[in-house]
């Protein structure tokens, strides 16, 4: 039985990776406490509801613990864990029927400010507000490109998406996001 | 965050302002995330050793039954092989005394036969059981 960290709280992330392969519980609860935080907020980005969210990250942590044999090394974790995530994401998105490739962005309720409701048409509106009017494969092509800063060649790799569709996930949205978190001239 | 936008601008792969608007935002509070994944985590290692016991438990009810059933064909076939095998033995010492070196390899025959029989019978249950 490996010795666990005498204080994980303490520790560089590094050990708590390392610890964390060794089956040690508290070392992955640490690393939990402090990557939380971030995926949470990334996988926030990509679906429409905050409880949604929060249920595929832990479902994305299970996962990590079940896999860490798999990593290499610790400096390898946040893109990895990454991976994980959007992972888990997709595979929930796919249980759900939806195909990223195929949505239908007319359906979306987003195009123009007209669409907007009132009191959001024509004023600066929050960035998560802006993302939920998105499409599915939008708003995950725009949280990676923007929030993470992955390229569309990377966004390609970790999705499974085709270039094309990356790049054009990514140039609706965009112009989407600009629009509607630019102050309307008066 | 003040955003502008100026539409005549070419589209790069990575929108500084927008990169920008997301490293602003705010990370969720923990509100007990952590202690749920610790939970599911603490419970899933438990399952596993209870799976684990379990595996041992039946490997040792399967060597118990093995070592019954082996105990039970040496009760049956050992009192005759045995015989079988001093029987042999005997001829052979018999022949080989008497000068006939022929005889005593024929008589030992038997015996031998039954010892490879043993040992490729044994080999093959020890591979069967790693496998």
């Amino acid at each position: 039985m490996p010795r666990g960290l005498s204080n994980p709280g303490s520790a560089p992330e590094a050990a708590l990776i390392l610890a964390a392969q060794a089956r040690d519980q508290a070392a992955f609860a640490e690393l939990v406490r402090r990557r939380q935080g971030w995926v949470r907020a990334l996988l926030r980005r990509m679906c429409r509801n905050d409880a949604e969210a929060d249920d595929l990250a832990q479902e994305a942590f299970i996962r990590a613990w079940d896999r860490l044999a798999d990593l290499e090394t610790p400096a390898a974790f946040p893109g990895w864990f990454r991976r994980v995530a959007v992972t888990t994401f997709l595979m929930a998105k796919r249980k759900q029927k939806a195909n990223l490739d195929s949505i239908d962005d007319e359906a979306v309720q987003i195009a123009s400010e007209d669409s907007l409701p009132d009191s959001i048409a024509g004023a600066r509106i929050d960035l998560q507000r802006a993302l939920q009017r998105l499409s599915d494969g939008e708003r995950l092509c725009v949280t990676l490109n923007h929030g993470e800063g992955m390229s569309h060649a990377e966004i390609v790799e970790l999705t499974g998406m085709a270039l094309g569709t990356v790049k054009s996930h990514c140039q609706r949205g965009t112009e989407k996001l600009r629009r509607m978190l630019t102050p309307e001239k008066a | 965050m003040c955003y502008h936008w100026n539409e005549r601008m070419p589209m790069p792969e990575h929108d500084p302002d927008l990169t920008r608007a997301f490293a602003l935002m705010d990370d969720p509070a923990d509100d007990g995330f952590t202690a749920a994944v610790a939970a599911r985590v603490s419970r899933k290692e438990q399952m596993r050793k209870a799976a684990r016991w379990a595996q041992f438990g039946a490997f040792g009810l399967a060597a118990v039954a093995l070592a019954y059933g082996v105990a039970g064909l040496i009760q049956a076939l050992g009192p005759g092989l045995m015989a079988e095998l001093g029987l042999g033995l005997a001829e052979a010492h018999g022949a080989l005394a008497g000068g006939s070196f022929s005889a005593g390899l024929g008589a030992l025959a038997t015996p031998l036969l039954l010892a490879i029989a043993a040992g490729v019978g044994g080999l093959a249950v020890a591979r069967a059981t790693a496998e």
